[in-house]
C-alpha cells in the first residue's frame, strides 16, 4: 500500500518506542508467565490495556499531518474513494506501526519463555486478540486527527481512549479493549472461539465506527458535524461492548475437550498438564523433599495426588491438591512454596463459602500452624508444635474438620 | 482537455456573522484569472469556495459544463506541512494513489517531470527548501490532470530563483486549462494572467486585463495600478 510509504521516519520510530516501552513495562510486572508458551502469549497482550491508548495519541500526532485540511485539499479528487483512502491510509499505517511493536514485544516474551525451559504449544489467539484495541485505538486517533488536525489532538486521544477503555471496563460491558492478562490457571483450559469472534466482530464495528467520523471530517470539513459524530462513536463503542459482553458473559476461556497429565512420584503424587510438564521431575523431587517433615511424624500421604489446577468452576475432588498455575512449575518458587503447597489437601465446602465461617477460621489458622512447623523443620531450629500436634492439625485438614481445642492451646510462633 | 470553465454568480460568504466575501461575481474559461488585494481580502476564501464547490453543491459556483461528468479540480493551499519522513516521489505517488490515478507511477513521474523535480525526487520531504516542497505541491495536484487550478499564492514565502521556476511551471500548465491564482505580487500576475480580479474587504474592485487595470488607475506599472485600486485600504 502506498500509504505505508514515509512509515518509519524518526517521530514514527520515537512513537513506535514509546508503545513498546509500556507495553513491555506491563510484561515484567509478573513472572508467573514466564515458562508458559501457552499463557505467554495471553499476558504478553495485558500491556495493550495501558499501551494502546498510547498508539492512539501516537495515530493522533503521526496522522494530523495527512489529514490536515490543506493536504487534504491537495490530495481530494473525484466521489468519496480518495477521502476513504486517506483514512485508510493513515489508520493502516498507524496499525501496522503497533503490531511491530506488539510483536517485537511478543517475540520477547515468547524467547524469555523459552529460554527458561519453556513447555507447551503457542495458541493462536491471543494474537487475534491483539489486534482488537490496536485496530480500535488507531481508528480512535485518526478520527480525532481528522477532526483536529494539532499537536494536542494526541493528547485528547490518549485521554479520550484510556476514558473509553475505563467506561467499558466498569460498566462490566466488554471489552475488546481489554485483552490479555487472565492470572487465572490456564492449565486445561482454552481460548473459547464464541467469544473470540464476537469481540472480533464488535472491534470491528467500533473501529469501522471511529473510521467513518474519519471519513466525514476530511471529507466535510465541518468541526460542529465531526465533533457530534465523535460523540455517537463512542457512545457506539460502550454500546456495541455492552451487547458483546452480555454474549459472552465474559468468559474468554471454556475447559479443554481434553487435558492430558503426566504424572510422577508418590507420597504424594505429582500430576501437571502435559503442555506444563518440563520440569516434572525437578519439581516432583521437590515436593518429595518439603513433604519429608510429614511423612516423618506418620502423615499418610500415599494417596494424595497434587494436580494442576483445571481452572475456575471446576470440581475439587477430595484426596487431591489443586495447584495454581505456576505455583510449582514457575520460576522463583521456593522451597517454602512446595511445602506450602501441601496444606490445602482436601477440598473443604468452607472454603467456598461466600461468608467464612468459624470452620474456615480454624481451617486456616491449622494451615497456618502446619506452614511455621513445616518451615521450622526445613530450617532446623525447634517447632511449636509436636509432630503428633502436626500429624493431628493435617488429618484434620484432610477431614475438613478442624477441632477448636486443636488450635486454641497452639501458641503460634 | 475539454472546455472547462468555472462560473461565479454572487457569491457571498460569512464566517461567524462577518462578511468575508460579498456578491463576488466573474466567470473564467481556459485563461488565467488572478485574484489580487489585501491581506484579508478574501482572496483564500474565494479560491477555498470554489474548490468545494466541486465535490459540495454551491448555487454561486458552477464549475464545467452540467452535462459533463464533474471536473477535476487541483487546489494548492497557501501554506502547508508535508509529511518529512516521505521522498518528495513517493508522496507524488501518495498523491496519485489516494486521487485514484489508474497509473500512479506513471503519472506521479509525469508530474514530478512537470514540476521539474527530478533532481529532488529521492529527497527527503523534511530536508528541502520552501520552494521545492510548493513545487512538490503542485506535482501532487497534477497527477490526476485537472480540468481546472486553483493556485493559492503559489510563489509567496519562496526565493526570487524558485518564484521565477515556478511561474515557469505554472505557465507551462495553464495552456487548455482554467486557472485562477492569488497573489500579492505583481510580477506573478503580469507574467501569468490574462485577467485579474481586485478584491477589496470582500468586493470586487476591478476586473480586467493588466492593460486595463494600468489604464484605468493612469499608472505606469500593475504595482501603481494595484496600489491604487486599494488605496484606503489597511
Amino acid at each position: 500500500m502506498r500509504g505505508l510509504r514515509g512509515l518509519f521516519s524518526r517521530a514514527s520510530l520515537i512513537c513506535l518506542i514509546v508503545f513498546a516501552s509500556a507495553d513491555l513495562l506491563v510484561l515484567f510486572t509478573r513472572s508467573t508467565w514466564i515458562g508458559f508458551l501457552g499463557y505467554t502469549p495471553e499476558w504478553a497482550n495485558a500491556g495493550l490495556y495501558v499501551a494502546s491508548p498510547l498508539i492512539a495519541g501516537a495515530s493522533a500526532f503521526l496522522t494530523r499531518v495527512y489529514l490536515s485540511p490543506e493536504l487534504v485539499a491537495i490530495t481530494r479528487g473525484r466521489g468519496l474513494g480518495p477521502s476513504i483512502r486517506t483514512i485508510a491510509s493513515a489508520w493502516v499505517r498507524m496499525v501496522v506501526l503497533a503490531l511491530i511493536g506488539h510483536a517485537a514485544v511478543m517475540l520477547i516474551a515468547l524467547l524469555v519463555s523459552a529460554f527458561f525451559g519453556a513447555s507447551g504449544a503457542i495458541p493462536w489467539a491471543p494474537f487475534v486478540y491483539a489486534v482488537m484495541p490496536i485496530s480500535m485505538a488507531c481508528a480512535i486517533g485518526v478520527a480525532l486527527a481528522a477532526i483536529f488536525p494539532h499537536v494536542w489532538s494526541s493528547g485528547l486521544a490518549i485521554l479520550t481512549t484510556y476514558g473509553l477503555w475505563y467506561v467499558v471496563v466498569i460498566s462490566d460491558a466488554a471489552i475488546p479493549a481489554n485483552i490479555g492478562g487472565a492470572t487465572i490457571s490456564l492449565a486445561g483450559l482454552q481460548y473459547r472461539l464464541s467469544t473470540l469472534l464476537i469481540l472480533l466482530a464488535a472491534a470491528a464495528v467500533v473501529t469501522a465506527t471511529f473510521l467513518t467520523v474519519a471519513v466525514l471530517a476530511v471529507r466535510r470539513q465541518s468541526f460542529p458535524r465531526s465533533l457530534t459524530a465523535f460523540a455517537v462513536a463512542c457512545f457506539c463503542l460502550v454500546l456495541v461492548g455492552t451487547v458483546a459482553g452480555g454474549h459472552t458473559s465474559g468468559a474468554t476461556f471454556e475447559p479443554s475437550q481434553q487435558v492430558d497429565f503426566v504424572c510422577e512420584g508418590s507420597a504424594p503424587r505429582i500430576c501437571l498438564t502435559v503442555d506444563h510438564s518440563a520440569r516434572l521431575s525437578e519439581v516432583a523431587a521437590a515436593v518429595q523433599r518439603a513433604a519429608q517433615p510429614l511423612r516423618d511424624a506418620g502423615v499418610d500421604m500415599e494417596t494424595l495426588t497434587l494436580r494442576e489446577g483445571w481452572g475456575e468452576g471446576q470440581a475439587h475432588p477430595d484426596g487431591e491438591l489443586l495447584l495454581g498455575f505456576g505455583q510449582l512449575n514457575g520460576i522463583g518458587v521456593t522451597e517454602s512454596d512446595y511445602a506450602h503447597a501441601l496444606l490445602q489437601p482436601a477440598s473443604c465446602a468452607d472454603y467456598f463459602v461466600e461468608e467464612p465461617t468459624p470452620q474456615l477460621e480454624r481451617l486456616f489458622t491449622a494451615a497456618q500452624l502446619l506452614a511455621e512447623w513445616l518451615d521450622a523443620k526445613r530450617a532446623g531450629t525447634e517447632p511449636s508444635l509436636t509432630d503428633d500436634r502436626a500429624r493431628e492439625l493435617y488429618d484434620a485438614l484432610r477431614a475438613c474438620s478442624v477441632d477448636e481445642e486443636l488450635v486454641d492451646d497452639v501458641d503460634p510462633q | 482537455m475539454g472546455r472547462t470553465c468555472v462560473e461565479v454568480r454572487g457569491l457571498t460568504v460569512s464566517i461567524q456573522r462577518r462578511t468575508i466575501l460579498e456578491e463576488v461575481s466573474f466567470s473564467v474559461c481556459d485563461e488565467v484569472l488572478g485574484i489580487a488585494g489585501p491581506n484579508g481580502s478574501g482572496k483564500s476564501t474565494l479560491l477555498r469556495s470554489i474548490e468545494r464547490a466541486a465535490w459540495r453543491q454551491n448555487d454561486a459556483v458552477r464549475i464545467g459544463d452540467p452535462a459533463m461528468t464533474a471536473p477535476r479540480v487541483g487546489y494548492l493551499p497557501q501554506g502547508f506541512d508535508m509529511p518529512k519522513g516521505m521522498t518528495v516521489r513517493e508522496f507524488v505517488e501518495y498523491a496519485a494513489w489516494i486521487k485514484n490515478s489508474a497509473t500512479v507511477r506513471a503519472s506521479a513521474a509525469e508530474a514530478i517531470e512537470a514540476a521539474q523535480l527530478g533532481a529532488f525526487a529521492d529527497r527527503r520531504l523534511g530536508h528541502v527548501s520552501g520552494g521545492v516542497a510548493q513545487r512538490t505541491g503542485f506535482a501532487s495536484v497534477l497527477v490526476d490532470a485537472p480540468d481546472v487550478l486553483l493556485l493559492d499564492e503559489p510563489t509567496t514565502g519562496v526565493d526570487i530563483h524558485q518564484r521565477e521556476v515556478m511561474r515557469e511551471i505554472i505557465a507551462a500548465q495553464s495552456p487548455g486549462r482554467t486557472t485562477i491564482l492569488s497573489s500579492h505580487i505583481a510580477e506573478d500576475l503580469e507574467q501569468l494572467c490574462d485577467r485579474i480580479l481586485v478584491l477589496v474587504k470582500g468586493r470586487p474592485r476591478f476586473l480586467g486585463s493588466v492593460d486595463e487595470a494600468r489604464a484605468e488607475t493612469g499608472e505606469e506599472t500593475l504595482s501603481g495600478a494595484l496600489l491604487s485600486l486599494t488605496a484606503g485600504v489597511e
